[in-house]
């Protein structure tokens, strides 16, 4: 059985570190590679019972056009800025990274 | 027509609970909700959606307990959809009935309309047809929402852009006859009478008069926006805005005609400073003929 | 019959679909097709708004156009099937996976995918973690048969993308966003600890010992399991950092069949 490659002594030793190490902090190295990731609260979506005008920004009127090719306009989002259009060669990266520089 | 409810019952534990004040309060929205937490707006009540605090648990259902122990709580259901021909959906119903009775809210409200249909929620609160057959689903749905919940639902009055061909009730007698069958309440949005009244050419007064005005337990005020050009002028009803002039005339006229009744501002889109709610409350409360707000909350 | 009406007028708001209806509504000024156009405005416009509040860093790495315009043919292939917006767009990042326009961002699913767990562990069932100290009161020759219950707020999640970095760079506090590494993986948790989500990255060997704990084995098997294949697992460390997030709720022998 594989719990035999694993001493008592060994995992007795990391339990009685870790339960007293747990009573006072929150770790911030090793296994959990440095960084504290805490952030506020989620934004989520909610239930309202107003409308929305036509004249609303976005006005459920697709203002891209997927099917003729229009969705190069990925640029105008951080994509580019990252360095995360990851598909070169297509000819539309370029005329991207364009418009977003 | 103006008779009481004949379920009187239904409406005796929840008063005794947690009693909304014939004031002004106000829509608890996301942006405003450490203010409520700390309890320092000076308002008489608030409103929730109550689908938004639909979740076992987490920061949400922990805040509204904060709110609740600072102001009495109405719950304002959007999900329910009391006109649908398939019925009131049962695990919807069950996790409102469990909202109910951690929040004791003193008033449940709902919409004359549908949202869903073979399993989809649509996001809206959706026309139906004035018909004896419409009605007939009303009055089963709400019957089961009431007897399940163990107290009185009160029924608004939707925004309408379109009246349908096969309508043959008015609405305010649509109303008036759930009202007799059920022995719900009503919740009469004034803004929604307004807005439904210019897009498809009906009286405000006529309509107010001849809803029962014992039923009315609550009145919603909110802005709406002007919409498109010409023939094709709509006004909708965004909640984006200060309850307009026009508004404040037919809240002053059901005022008149039915007497002073728990008025909330709603406000759901481009939510503005707490302050600029909060002025809009004390406007209500100005025309209800009483300023509560230097004696009571303070 | 009032639900075949129904089907006709979700048709129109989820797809502005209007032909069954146009005979059936009436306009007291103008065209019946602009008060029905009404309702699917409404209905798209609000679920675009859902969307794009639930997942604010692909909404910010897409930019508004393509986000608006690809929510509009989510929503119609998937519309809520639930009338509590908070749980709409579960169905989202699997979308992305396979949305042709997306496919030069094959990490957009992965993002999705951590916002996804961020609302799903914010609106999780409140349960108070375990306490540290249960673990000391259990005998040294039992600790191998010890399992773990998880709170309900704890979610896994992995990528062949450094999906953490790329979602903390496109936090609105971030005005410059700056180039990434697309080239390795990131794996981590999301909880919730005193009502704030957190998000901890963790090296692939601890997140191999949690995920073996996640599905059930005890603490001696999974313990051996990434030991054997891994130099740089640290027991008391990864064990710290779970118990101090609150990431179980109980710790309980099982018997281990031989």
């Amino acid at each position: 059985m594989s719990d035999t490659k694993v001493s008592t002594l060994s995992l007795a030793a990391a339990v009685a570190g870790a339960v007293s190490l747990a009573a006072m902090t929150i770790p911030s190295t090793a296994s959990a590679q440095g960084k504290e990731k805490c952030y506020g609260v989620s934004k989520a979506g909610e239930n309202a019972c107003a409308n929305a005008a036509g004249t609303h920004s976005c006005a459920g009127q697709s203002t891209v056009d997927f099917d003729s090719g229009e969705w190069k306009l990925v640029g105008e989002g951080s994509c580019v800025q990252m360095g995360g259009d990851l598909a070169p060669g297509e000819g539309v990266n370029e005329e991207a990274k364009m418009k977003a520089g | 027509m103006t008779s009481p409810p004949p379920d009187n019952h239904l409406s005796t534990r929840s008063d005794r609970l947690s009693p909304i004040p014939v004031e002004a309060g106000v829509g608890l929205r996301h942006p405003h909700m450490s203010d409520f937490v700390a309890g320092t707006p000076k308002t008489a009540w608030v409103e929730i959606h109550s689908e938004n605090f639909f979740a076992p648990g987490g920061p949400r259902l922990a805040e509204l307990d904060a709110v609740r122990s600072h102001y009495p709580v109405s719950c304002h259901g959007v999900g329910l959809s009391l006109g649908s021909a398939e019925g009131i959906d049962e695990n919807h119903l069950s996790t409102l009935s469990t909202l109910v009775n951690r929040i004791e809210p003193g008033l449940v409200s709902e919409h004359l309309s549908f949202s869903v249909v073979d399993g989809v929620y649509v996001n809206d609160l959706l026309p139906l047809p004035y018909t004896e057959e419409v009605l007939a689903i009303m009055v089963r749905n709400v019957g089961h929402v009431q007897s399940t919940l163990g107290r009185q639902l009160l029924v608004e009055n939707p925004s309408s852009y379109l009246t349908f061909a096969e309508s043959v009730i008015p609405e305010w007698e649509f109303l008036s006859a759930l009202v007799e069958r059920t022995g719900c309440g009503l919740l009469l949005d004034v803004n929604n009478i307004y807005v439904s009244a210019e897009n498809n050419d009906f009286n405000t007064n006529q309509y107010i008069e001849n809803i029962p005005g014992d039923a009315v337990h609550e009145i919603h005020l909110a802005g709406h926006l002007v919409d498109g050009e010409g023939e094709e002028q709509l006004l909708i009803d965004t909640h984006s805005d200060v309850v307009a002039e026009a508004v404040w005339a037919v809240y002053e006229a059901a005022l008149e005609i039915i007497g002073p009744r728990p008025t909330l501002i709603e406000w759901d889109t481009d939510i503005p400073a707490l302050d600029v709610l909060l002025a809009e409350a004390e406007q209500a409360q100005r025309r209800m003929g009483t300023d509560l707000r230097a004696s009571d909350v303070a | 019959m009032l639900h075949d009406l129904q089907k006709d007028f979700a048709a129109i708001a989820l797809s502005n679909n209007k032909a069954a209806l146009l005979g059936r509504v009436q306009a007291a000024r103008g065209t019946p097709e602009r008060r029905l156009g009404v309702y699917h405005t409404n209905t798209i416009v609000s679920l675009t708004d859902v969307l794009k509040a639930a997942f604010p860093v692909v909404a910010r790495i897409v930019g508004d156009r393509f986000f608006v315009a690809m929510a509009k043919v989510f929503i119609e292939a998937h519309p809520p099937t639930q009338p509590t917006l908070f749980r709409y767009g579960h169905d989202l990042p699997k979308f992305l996976g396979a949305f042709p326009p997306a496919k030069s961002m094959p990490y957009l699913a992965d993002v999705a995918r951590l916002e996804w767990a961020r609302i799903e562990a914010y609106f999780a069932e409140d349960r108070a973690p375990m306490d540290p100290t249960q673990l000391a009161e259990i005998a040294p020759e039992m600790l191998s048969q010890v399992s773990f219950s998880l709170h309900p707020a704890l979610r896994l999640i992995d990528s062949a993308f450094p999906i953490f970095e790329i979602w903390a760079v496109n936090q609105a506090d971030h005005d410059v966003i700056p180039g990434i590494d697309f080239g390795h993986a990131e794996c981590g948790l999301v909880m919730r600890r005193d009502q704030t989500v957190v998000q901890r990255l963790l090296n692939e060997a601890a997140y191999q010992w949690l995920r073996s704990i996640t599905t059930g084995l005890a603490l001696g098997e999974a313990t051996a399991l990434v030991a054997v294949g891994s130099t740089n697992f640290d027991l008391q460390d990864t064990l710290h950092l779970l118990l101090a997030e609150g990431a179980f709720t109980d710790a309980h022998i099982v018997s281990i069949k031989n």
